[in-house]
């Protein structure tokens, strides 16, 4: 992170790194650690810190205020509940305008891709609870609760939205054909035991 | 039907997040920003760096992939020797071909590693986070990212162009000599404290005990004494305290990078000779042979005797090859460095004297 004055340090050392690293062609050694360190330097770093915008008083009486401010004058509305909001309260992600309690409530919710920060994989816990027993032959008893859970968990989370990144739902096909496989070798031993029981 | 445009697209590299071995990281390349996505397998997390927010790519060169070569061709090395003694003399066919294929196999590691090119560390600076990018760990990624990456951000940004570039230089220089100028006396006290000065002698006492180590393991094949068994247990505790003693060192002072990797590498080598060691320990204690006293020494014999060949000289050669090769190595590194270092760096002339920061307490 650039520090107030907007020189870079060195993320070995801390040093402030030579100014002839930036936008060079080649690695230049940072002056304290001897490191080679290459700096590719973008307009925002000398850009000034843009600050934000403060909510226009009310002129006029009859004018329409801010559902947080009740003396600032409201810009625009919420497109998800209506209300009405000041340049301070408007936030805008994915070219959409809210409020911050509708934008917390769809980080709770998980409505909103852009503002996701993390997210379960269920496929691939539904996969390694199935395919782990299975590689782990030794692990065959265990076959009778992994094989219901996998099938459980691909069943119960096939519509849950697994990533923002672009992903298949293979492993849920995947952890259902293999835990059918083992739910089907109990229930056939089951049925085979019972079956020599009852003919003795 | 259209085919529905992809929102993300994968840009090279993929490595372990900090926080655990067995996960994966990787960067995504989106219309608006960058996405950079650090997965445990079962979950994902992710971190958004918008275009017209990026304002660095600081790409930092690491030691890591030197410290690899480095042990990764001790290894090989110490395959090899056994090889060419059996070219040289005589020796069984089977293991030839054994330590032939070790020697190959960490020579193609070696070969892979070195042809990958140096390792980096990547950090993308906004206005209020410096984000490590684990996904990118080679200088030449880093570079194929930063050009797919960069009209993106230009395009978002306007260029810097070479003008900017110098405005940018001066500033850079006027705010950090301006920085140094307005330090408060304690500030300047505390810069002078924390780059300690450091003549190297942790890590020359360090290769010259591994270099010890290496003829005492020599002696255990021709004298079996208890006393050299002792002064093995304890040399190599004490070698491996005296390592973690240097390594904290690479923390306090500014140590050159070849002494790094040459002490990264000594650690890999006690590591490593401890862990085989123990093997054959094990091995020989289920084998009920008694015979073998030292860990080291046992490794020498226990290679001896799978050559079929129980000469001492070729039996101890291995062990030692390594033990050599990484305390010359290093030897010849804190030398180098101790003669670069020769006299500790001076004192600010304007940096005030701890009675001069009292007087102004008061």
């Amino acid at each position: 992170m650039a520090d107030r004055s907007g020189v870079l340090n060195c993320p070995k050392c801390r040093a402030a790194l030579p100014a002839e690293a930036i936008n060079s062609t080649t690695a230049v050694p940072c002056a304290s650690c001897r490191l080679p360190v290459y700096v590719a330097v973008f307009p925002a770093l000398v850009r000034p810190e843009e600050l934000g915008e403060a909510g226009k008083r009310l002129v006029m009486e009859d004018d329409a205020s801010c559902f947080y401010h009740a003396d600032a004058r409201a810009e625009t509305a919420c497109q998800r509940c209506g209300r009405f909001l000041c340049s301070l309260c408007e936030i805008t992600i994915a070219g959409e305008c809210t409020c911050p309690s509708c934008l917390a409530s769809s980080k709770d919710k998980g409505g909103l891709k852009e503002i996701e920060t993390q997210s379960v994989r269920y496929d691939q816990i539904a996969l390694s609870v199935a395919v782990l027993p299975l590689i782990l032959a030794f692990l065959w008893p265990f076959w009778i609760v992994s094989g219901p859970v996998s099938i459980f968990v691909s069943l119960r989370y096939w519509k849950r939205s697994l990533s923002i990144l672009p992903v298949t739902r293979i492993r849920f096909v995947l952890a259902l054909l293999a835990g059918v496989l083992q739910v089907s070798v109990w229930l056939i031993a089951i049925v085979g035991i019972t079956g020599a029981a009852g003919r003795f | 039907m259209a085919r529905k445009e992809k929102q993300y697209r994968r840009l090279p590299g993929r490595g372990a997040p900090a926080w655990g071995l067995a996960g994966t990281s990787s960067l995504w390349m989106a219309k608006d920003h960058l996405l950079y996505v650090s997965s445990s397998g079962y979950a994902e997390r992710y971190k958004r760096f918008y275009y017209e927010n990026i304002q660095a790519f600081v790409i930092r060169k690491t030691v890591a992939g030197k410290v690899v070569n480095i042990l990764v061709g001790a290894i090989a090395a110490m395959a090899l020797v056994p090889v060419l003694i059996g070219i040289i003399g005589e020796m069984n066919e089977g293991t030839m071909i054994f330590f032939g294929v070790v020697a190959a196999v960490f020579g193609l590691v070696l070969l892979g590693n070195w042809a990958r090119g140096s390792t980096c560390a990547t950090f993308i600076h906004t206005g209020v986070q410096a984000e490590r990018i684990y996904s990118i760990g080679r200088f030449y990624i880093a570079m194929k990212v930063l050009r797919k990456v960069r009209p993106l951000i230009e395009e978002a940004q306007g260029t810097l162009d070479t003008e900017g570039v110098e405005v940018a230089r001066a500033e850079w220089t006027r705010a950090a000599e301006s920085e140094k100028t307005t330090q408060s006396p304690l500030a300047a006290r505390a810069t002078v404290v924390v780059k300690k000065y450091y003549g190297g002698v942790f890590h020359l006492l360090l290769f010259l005990f591994i270099l010890a180590d290496v003829w005492r393991v020599a002696l255990m094949f021709y004298y079996t004494s208890i006393v050299l068994v002792i002064l093995g247990l304890v040399g190599i505790a004490g070698i491996l305290l005296w390592l973690m003693l240097s390594l904290a060192m690479h923390r306090r002072a500014t140590i050159a990078s070849d002494v790094k990797a040459s002490t990264w590498a000594a650690f890999g080598y006690l590591v490593l000779g401890q862990i085989l060691g123990y093997v054959r320990t094990l091995i020989a204690v289920l084998q009920n042979d008694l015979s073998v006293q030292d860990r080291a020494a046992s490794l020498g014999v226990w290679i001896g005797n799978s050559m079929g060949d129980k000469s001492l000289f070729f039996t101890v050669l291995p062990v030692m090859a390594a033990g050599l090769f990484v305390g010359v190595f290093g030897l010849v590194a804190t030398v180098r460095y101790r003669r670069r270092a020769t006299t500790p760096p001076p004192i600010p002339i304007d940096s005030p004297s701890p009675d001069v920061i009292q007087d102004n307490a008061d």
